[in-house]
C-alpha cells in the first residue's frame, strides 16, 4: 500500500535577516536536489521503458525550474519572515487545486506532476530520505494515486498489477501499466482506506475488477482464464505470419500503417504483408527544411528495414491540423476545407518535386508505391502523375534506375472523389480509402467536437454507399482498392467490409495479427449477403445492429462483439 | 510587441505543447506574457501555461518585451502556428 503521506506544514516564523536568507537557501537547495533526482529517474525510465515514457518527466523538470515558484515563495518568506515549508506547500497546493478544476481531462491529470514535485521538495526540505518500497515477493500495488516516480522506483519484477483510486485511461498510471504490460484498474474510490498491506486481492484487468479476499473458486477461475489467455497469445503468434485466407480460399492482403523510422522492427514482427500507408509528414515536420538527400535517406532506411515488403508512401499530407511552420496556411478560416494534402503539394512545386525525387531515388531498382492524399478532381491526379513522370525522366537522365514496379494511387477521402471514382480509376493504379476524412466530410462532422461526435457514424448508409461505389469502380477498372483508415481496424466491421468487396486492409502494427485471425474465420458469401442487406437500410444504428449480429456469427466462439465498444472481448 | 494566435492543434495547449512553449520562451532574455480571457501568465512558467488551459480554436495573445523581443516572437509564432508539431 502506498499512502499519501504528507500533511500541511504549520507556519513557522524566524527572527533575523540571516535566518530568512538561510530559508531561501534551503528552498534553492531542495529544488536543486529534486531536479537532479528527477533527471536520474528520467534516465532510469528511458533505459527500462523507453524514451517516450521518459518524456513524462519533462513536465516535472520544467515545474521545478518554474521561477514563479521561487519568486512567489521567497517573497512571502521575506515579507513575513517565515520558514519556507508552509508558503511553498500552500502555493503548490493552490496550483494543484486550480489545475484539478480544469475541464480538459488530459491537462487535469497533470496535477499529479505538480503533486509529485511538491512531495519530493517537501521531503528534501524536511531532510528526509525518499523511501523506496521494497518487495521480496510478487505484489499488487494499491494506492491513492501513482506518480511516475513512484512507478519507476517500484521493483517491476515484483509488480503484478496496479489498482488506484484516481486516474483515467490517459493518466500516468495507466500509460505506464500499458507500457510495462501489466494490468491496472483505475478509479477505485476509497480502496486504499479499505485494504491493508498484505491483504490478498485478485485483480482482473479485462473486466476492471479488484476482489479482496477472493474465494477459492474465483481464484481458480482466474487462473484458468490466465492459462487460456496464454494459449490464445501463442495461437496468435503462430497465426501472425500465415496469410489471411477467407473460407472460400480467396486471399486478403493485410498491411500495416506506419510513420516513424523506429517502427521498422514492429513492421517486421507484426505479420504485415506490406506497408499499406507510410505517412511522410512526420518525417518532414521533424525537419521542415529537409532537402532531397535527407528525405531520400529516410525513405531508403524504411524500405531497407522492411524488405522484401512493399511500402506505399503517402506524399505530404500537410495542412488542416498539420501545418509546418512558415507555410502561411495557419491563417485559413477553414483549414479542413482548405489548402491541404495534394492541393498544397501541387501548389508548392519545388517541395513536391524534392519529395517525389527522394522517393523515386530511394525506390530505384525495387517495388515502390506512392499515393496522393485529399484527391478531389481528375485534373489533380493527371497533374500529379505528370510531375511523377517528369521526375522519372530527370532521374533517368541522371542515371538513376527506375523502380522495378511503380504503383501510383489516389486516396479517396473526399465524397466528391468517391462519386467520380470510375473516372479517377482511369488515371491511377490503385485506390486507398481514407475513412477518417471520408466520414468527416460525408457527414459534415468533426468527431473531436463532443457536441456532434455522435454523428460520426462509420455505418451511416451514405458512408457505406460511397465505400461500395469506390470498390465497384476499382473492380470494374481492374485496380485494387485498399482501406487504411480507422474503420479498417474496427474489427466488428470486418465482415461488413469484406461483404462490400474490400480485400485489402492496412491497420496499426499491433492489430495486424488479430485482423488476419478474424479474416480467416469469415465466410465471404455470408459477408456479401450482409452487405446486400445493409445497403438497403435507412440508418446507421440499424446497420450496426445487423452488422454486429453477423460479425458474432462469423467470429463464433473466438471473439465476442459488444455494441458499445469497438474492442472485441477475445473468448477465453 | 504583441500578437494574437488561434490554437490549432487538436488537443489544445496541453502539457507537451506547454512544455515546448516554455523551453522555447526560456531561451530569450525578454519578458514574455501569454494572455487568454484577459488572464495573463508568465510565458516562461509551465504552471502558468497549464493553468491557461488554452484549447483548440481559442485565442491567446503573446506579448514580448525586451531586447530580443522580435526574435522571441518569431520563434514562438512558428511554434504555435505549427500546432506544436502535434500528431493526429
Amino acid at each position: 500500500m502506498l499512502k499519501e503521506d504528507f500533511d500541511e506544514p504549520e507556519e513557522e516564523f524566524v527572527q533575523t535577516e540571516e535566518e530568512v536568507e538561510h530559508e531561501i537557501e534551503r528552498l534553492r537547495l531542495a529544488l536543486e536536489v529534486t531536479y537532479r533526482e528527477i533527471l536520474k529517474l528520467q534516465k532510469q525510465m528511458e533505459e527500462t521503458a523507453g524514451a517516450e515514457e521518459a518524456e513524462i518527466f519533462e513536465t516535472h523538470l520544467l515545474i521545478i525550474q518554474d521561477t514563479t515558484i521561487f519568486d512567489h515563495v521567497t517573497r512571502q518568506v521575506r515579507d513575513r519572515k517565515m520558514r519556507v515549508d508552509a508558503p511553498f506547500y500552500s502555493y503548490m497546493q493552490r496550483q494543484i487545486q486550480a489545475l484539478r478544476g480544469k475541464s480538459d481531462p488530459y491537462l487535469r491529470e497533470r496535477f499529479l506532476d505538480i503533486k509529485d514535485v511538491t512531495q519530493r521538495v517537501m521531503r528534501h526540505l524536511r531532510g528526509e530520505l525518499l523511501e523506496t518500497p521494497m518487495f521480496d515477493h510478487p505484489v499488487i500495488i494499491v494506492a491513492h494515486d501513482l506518480t511516475p516516480s513512484d512507478t519507476v522506483q517500484l521493483d517491476r519484477r515484483m509488480v503484478l498489477a496496479f489498482a488506484v483510486e484516481t486516474g483515467s485511461p490517459v493518466s500516468h498510471a495507466a500509460i505506464i501499466a500499458r507500457s510495462l504490460g501489466v494490468p491496472a484498474v483505475v478509479r477505485l474510490t476509497g480502496i486504499s482506506e479499505q485494504l491493508h498491506s498484505g491483504d490478498p486481492v485478485l485483480l482482473d484487468g479485462d473486466r476492471g475488477v479488484l476482489t479482496a479476499f477472493p474465494s477459492a473458486e474465483a481464484l481458480s477461475d482466474l487462473q484458468a482464464r490466465q492459462v487460456r489467455a496464454k494459449e490464445r497469445r501463442q495461437e496468435t503468434d503462430i497465426a501472425r505470419d500465415k496469410p489471411a485466407i477467407l473460407k472460400n480460399g480467396e486471399r486478403v492482403t493485410v498491411g500495416c500503417n506506419a510513420e516513424f523510422l523506429d517502427e521498422v522492427p514492429m513492421i517486421q514482427a507484426c505479420g504485415a504483408e506490406e506497408v499499406g500507408l507510410f505517412r511522410t509528414e512526420f518525417l518532414f515536420l521533424a525537419r521542415p527544411d529537409a532537402e532531397e538527400g535527407w528525405q531520400e535517406r529516410a525513405y531508403r532506411e524504411v524500405m531497407d528495414g522492411v524488405a522484401p515488403r512493399r511500402v506505399i508512401f503517402r506524399t505530404l499530407d500537410l495542412g488542416g491540423d498539420k501545418v509546418a511552420s512558415g507555410m502561411d496556411a495557419a491563417a485559413e478560416p477553414n483549414p479542413f476545407l482548405g489548402w491541404r494534402g495534394l492541393r498544397l503539394s501541387l501548389g508548392r512545386p519545388e517541395m513536391f518535386r524534392a519529395q517525389l525525387r527522394a522517393l523515386l531515388r530511394a525506390g530505384a531498382g525495387r517495388r515502390l508505391g506512392l499515393m496522393f492524399p485529399m484527391v478531389t478532381t481528375v485534373e489533380e491526379v493527371v497533374e500529379a502523375r505528370k510531375r511523377v513522370d517528369a521526375c522519372l525522366a530527370e532521374l533517368s537522365q541522371e542515371g538513376v534506375p527506375p523502380p522495378t514496379e511503380l504503383k501510383v494511387g489516389a486516396m479517396i477521402e473526399v465524397p466528391g472523389a468517391a462519386l467520380v471514382a470510375a473516372q479517377l480509376a482511369q488515371h491511377v493504379d490503385f485506390f486507398s480509402l481514407g475513412t477518417n476524412d471520408l466520414i468527416q466530410y460525408t457527414l459534415a462532422v468533426d468527431r473531436l467536437n463532443e457536441r456532434v461526435a455522435d454523428l460520426y457514424q462509420p455505418t451511416h448508409p451514405a458512408v457505406l454507399q460511397l465505400i461500395h461505389r469506390v470498390i465497384q469502380a476499382g473492380n470494374a477498372a481492374g485496380i485494387p482498392v485498399g482501406m487504411c483508415g480507422e474503420m479498417a481496424s474496427d474489427f466488428r466491421l470486418v465482415p461488413l467490409l469484406l461483404g462490400l468487396g474490400l480485400r485489402d486492409f492496412s491497420v496499426a502494427t499491433a492489430q495486424v495479427a488479430r485482423l488476419k485471425q478474424l479474416i480467416r474465420l469469415c465466410d465471404p458469401a455470408a459477408c456479401a449477403a450482409l452487405a446486400e442487406r445493409v445497403l438497403q437500410m435507412d440508418s446507421a444504428s440499424e446497420v450496426l445492429t445487423v452488422t454486429l449480429e453477423v460479425a458474432q456469427e462469423q467470429f463464433g466462439r473466438s471473439a465476442q462483439v459488444a455494441a458499445g465498444s469497438s474492442r472485441l472481448m477475445w473468448q477465453d | 510587441m504583441q500578437k494574437d494566435f488561434v490554437i490549432q492543434n487538436k488537443m489544445g495547449m496541453h502539457a507537451r505543447p506547454a512544455a515546448q512553449f516554455v523551453k522555447c520562451a526560456s531561451r530569450f532574455k525578454c519578458d514574455i506574457w501569454v494572455e487568454k480571457d484577459e488572464e495573463p501568465v508568465n510565458g516562461k512558467s509551465i504552471m502558468g501555461l497549464m493553468m491557461l488551459a488554452a484549447g483548440r480554436g481559442e485565442t491567446i495573445s503573446i506579448t514580448t518585451e525586451g531586447e530580443d523581443e522580435e526574435q522571441a516572437m518569431a520563434e514562438l509564432e512558428a511554434l504555435v502556428t505549427s500546432g506544436f508539431g502535434d500528431s493526429e
